[in-house]
């Protein structure tokens, strides 16, 4: 006579798949048969948990709230974002270097400055170079006052709304930015690379304080070419959030 | 494409949003009840569904068709309820209740388990999580074993094991079975 051996992980697959067991003349598998049975039949049979009518309206509320967002927050921060910047060239009078650097264009002249505030939203598409422009001047000097958002920034102690403030407005300011960040940028701005850097490419970074706990945002390209934030426990390098 | 969740999911990655929708109300019940069960917290559950179709709908262009949507949705909500475990374990104070809220009105079935049900949500949730994501899919969905090792990206033999265990652990919470039949575990609450 060989020597049965129980299997208890073939018993389960047995219970899940209602195949009774090949030899059933061992007491002690077919008393596992049994209760393996017994404790699925109890949990197929209960009552899946459901959502209310209320709940289930809330949820696809939110969710497509949710799906929609984005592209709206985007464009109200291009929005806000491109007026304060029309009004700090009125304001500090840049107009005419503006018109230098396009003399081709003799309508860019300082008074017609004024005018461009109203097409706002078009001006800062039609800057689309202006990341680039951004990057350099902030790696170079943080603090340019042209500069809508940082690539390299220290956000100091936040709130999670004000974290999440933050994040936004480098996923806008910085989403045509094609300039990544790599160890020698965080050197060039004198600061030392956050921990946590990612292998994926990085186009701008955050480094703050959340609930008395560092926390490093950075914003990168994912494999499928999408820019997304990504914030890590810069102590243990813990994937935060993901969005 | 015979599956219907597969053209629904083709479209939603074109932005079709009533799509999405169909998609959604297909899923809504089950990735809720997964989440449910996976944190026994009604509002996590809420916001853990919210969040498993959030990211669907981001991420449905990367479906690649190579296992089932409902396969794929199981796996992100088994992720997201993993997340906001941990999450949780990081604000102890906002999670995980010593109480559990089974207030749902199906609970109402006449299911002769139904009696346990409080009783057996507690035996569920005091399952090491990797046991009770296995069990939760294995018999509580009846899904396949090699469903539930494709979902929780585990070799099926550890699927079997931690299925196995998982009953064992929920047969000691809940009594021994064999000498007490339901009616009277039932009699005890």
């Amino acid at each position: 006579m060989t020597d049965h051996i129980h299997d208890f992980d073939e018993i389960a697959a047995r219970a899940a798949a209602d195949i009774p067991l090949d030899d059933a003349s061992c007491a002690v598998c077919a008393d596992e048969y049994r209760l393996q049975r017994e404790i699925r039949s109890l949990l197929l049979s209960s009552a899946h948990p459901e959502m209310s009518g209320p709940e289930i309206a809330s949820l696809r509320s939110s969710v497509f709230s949710a799906m929609q967002s984005p592209k709206d927050r985007r464009l109200k921060r291009w929005v806000t974002v491109a007026s304060v910047a029309a009004g700090l060239l009125v304001i500090v009078g840049i107009g005419p270097s503006l018109n230098r650097m396009e003399s081709a264009d003799e309508t860019l002249a300082a008074p017609n400055a004024v005018t461009t505030a109203a097409a706002a939203p078009l001006q800062a598409d039609a800057t689309s170079t202006a990341p680039d422009q951004r990057y350099s001047s902030a790696v170079g000097a943080e603090s340019a006052p042209s500069l809508p958002f940082s690539p390299i920034s220290d956000g100091g102690a936040v709130t999670e709304a004000e974290l999440i403030e933050l994040e936004d407005q480098m996923l806008v300011s910085l989403s045509g930015s094609t300039m990544k960040l790599g160890r020698t940028d965080y050197a060039n701005s004198e600061r030392v690379a956050p921990p946590c850097l990612p292998e994926d490419p990085v186009f701008g970074s955050i480094e703050a304080e959340l609930d008395g706990k560092p926390i490093v945002s950075y914003l990168i390209e994912d494999p499928a070419g999408e820019r997304v934030i990504e914030r890590f426990d810069a102590t243990t390098c813990e994937l935060l959030l993901s969005r | 494409m015979n599956d219907p969740d597969g053209q629904l999911i083709v479209q939603a990655a074109k932005g079709d949003r009533e799509a999405f929708s169909d998609l959604m109300r297909r899923h809504e019940g089950l990735v809720f009840s997964v989440c449910m069960r996976m944190l026994s917290n009604r509002e996590l559950a809420l916001d853990a569904t919210q969040e498993v179709f959030v990211t669907l709908f981001r991420k449905a262009a990367r479906f690649r068709g190579e296992s089932a949507v409902s396969t794929w949705l199981y796996r992100i909500a088994v992720n997201t309820c993993l997340d906001a475990m941990r999450k949780a374990k990081r604000r102890p104070l906002d999670v995980l209740p010593d109480h559990f809220e089974i207030s749902d009105d199906s609970a109402g079935d006449a299911f002769e388990s139904v009696e346990l049900r409080p009783e057996l949500e507690r035996a569920i949730q005091s399952l090491p999580v990797e046991f009770r994501a296995a069990v939760v899919l294995s018999d509580a969905h009846g899904l396949a074993l090699a469903e539930v090792s494709e979902i929780l990206g585990v070799p099926i033999g550890t699927v079997k094991s931690r299925v196995f265990r998982a009953r064992k652990l929920l047969a000691e919470q809940l009594g021994n079975l064999r000498e007490a039949p339901r009616h009277q575990t039932g009699e005890s609450q």
